[in-house]
């Protein structure tokens, strides 16, 4: 009788397909999975008012991530906040990304970032162009505050009016610069203001500039000439506002920190002034 | 026919089934396996991480069965069977290793727990936008190592333990 003839197939059992082929899906669901997860990041902030976990984090108006928690430094002087940033969004976290927290700004003559009244508040990202970053310093005001962007000059003045923080520096009426903290000065007398003016018009603020408060607006009624009303800008009126001019001949450039009084109304001829600033 | 013929097509079909489900494994544990929300935030949580948050909730005995039953015990299946076929071709204790293969083949229908709580959780939790659980990709590499590891264990018979092998290992059957 015949013996069956036994083959000895070259290839491999198929049956060991089944580990390749679990080797290659499972494979690509852990790079898929892994690469897809979200970028921790950290962010450090000296107040955390308002913010909880899974408020969102902003740029451009658009959700990017989210915050995981947030937990008190070891000295109690810092609130360290945890964020995931999508994938997508990755690029957002790089070594001079400035990232604040967006509040709802109520006033008179206007009402900014009102969604946040109903969404709650968020933390905007305005990323940088560094290496790629884990660990953020986070600003306390957003940047156009900032003071370390833009001339920082001191304006001392009796009162402070209504010269609130954010409040903006007009050059012509064209908004070119805010203004930032304001402190009473060292024997008490005054108040000494901080203003930024932006980095491009830093060069219109000269040693010999005139600063005024342009909020409120000037009545001037006279027996033969009838009522006068100045007043710079309605937004200006409403708000309240520094307005600043530069004489004819324009003194050196002013440096950061200088000290301007800060004068109650502009004389006539300051409005006058039109100096030819050279610009680079 | 060698006696041995069927014994290492069987053993071939039982290793490259536990090969497979040990590849399952690796994504099975460092994935999410489901995904808590609750009031719209929430993150994916692997196996390991479940463990850990049960243990800092203070219920370490919970934390043990789960890193028991989840973690330990498909590792040992996978373990223990690749022992068992690896001392099968030339085995000189086929009570010891019968042993082990049936408490593995016994246990093999309780590892399915953690892929029917994900689920049940997933059907049951669903309170829009409130608390909502979604199963990760974690459990479905989790339920298909757990299939695996039972078809490996099916596709070896431990009768061919007490065989005697001819000419031990396998040669050329593959």
């Amino acid at each position: 009788m015949d013996t069956p003839e036994v083959k000895h197939s070259r290839w491999p059992s198929p049956i060991w397909l089944v580990p390749l082929v679990s080797l290659l899906v499972a494979g690509w669901l852990l790079y898929d999975q892994l690469l897809q997860r979200d970028v921790q990041i950290e962010i450090t902030f000296e107040n955390g008012s308002g913010i909880k976990p899974g408020v969102d984090l902003r740029y451009r108006g658009v959700p990017v991530g989210s915050v995981d928690e947030i937990v008190l430094s070891d000295d109690l002087k810092h609130v360290t906040v945890h964020a995931n940033l999508n994938r997508d969004a990755e690029k957002l976290a790089r070594e001079k990304s400035r990232f604040w927290i967006v509040e709802p700004e109520l006033g008179i003559a206007g009402a900014r970032n009102l969604d946040t009244l109903v969404s709650g508040k968020y933390i905007a990202v305005e990323p940088g162009d560094g290496e790629p970053e884990k660990t953020f310093e986070g600003l306390e005001t957003p940047p156009e505050q900032q003071p370390n962007l833009g001339l920082k000059v001191t304006l001392v003045a009796d009162h402070l009016g209504s010269l609130k923080k954010g409040r903006h520096i007009y050059y012509r009426d064209l908004q070119v610069g805010t203004i930032g903290d304001s402190e009473l000065s060292q024997d008490g007398r005054f108040v000494e203001i901080q203003v930024i003016i932006e980095p491009k018009y830093a060069k219109l603020v000269r040693s010999n500039t005139r600063f005024w408060n342009s909020s409120g607006l000037t009545v001037d009624i006279g027996l033969f000439k009838g009522a006068e009303v100045q007043a710079s800008s309605l937004e200006n009126l409403l708000r309240g506002g520094i307005s600043f001019a530069t004489p004819p001949e324009p003194g050196p450039l002013a440096q950061a920190g200088e000290r301007f009084d800060l004068y109650k109304q502009p004389e006539e001829d300051w409005l006058e002034w039109a100096p030819i600033m050279k610009w680079q | 026919m060698k006696p041995n013929a069927p014994a290492a097509q069987q053993r071939t079909l039982a290793w490259s089934l536990l090969l497979a489900a040990t590849v399952w494994l690796v994504p099975a544990n460092l994935l999410p396996i489901m995904a808590v929300t609750e009031a719209g935030r929430g993150k994916p949580t692997t196996i390991a991480d479940g463990i850990w948050q049960l243990f800092e909730a203070g219920m370490p005995g919970i934390a043990i069965i789960v890193f028991v039953a989840s973690l330990l015990v498909p590792l040992f299946k996978v373990l223990v069977l690749a022992v068992i076929y690896w001392r099968a071709a030339r085995e000189n204790n086929p009570l010891l290793s019968t042993r082990a293969y049936r408490l593995v083949y016994w246990i093999g229908r309780w590892s399915m727990l953690d892929v029917f709580v994900v689920a049940l959780l997933a059907a049951v939790v669903e309170f829009g936008s409130l608390a909502r659980v979604e199963p990760g990709p974690g459990v479905l590499a989790f339920a298909l190592a757990v299939v695996l590891t039972m078809l490996s264990a099916h596709a070896f018979s431990p009768q061919q333990l007490w065989l005697q092998d001819t000419d031990g290992a396998d040669h050329g059957y593959t």
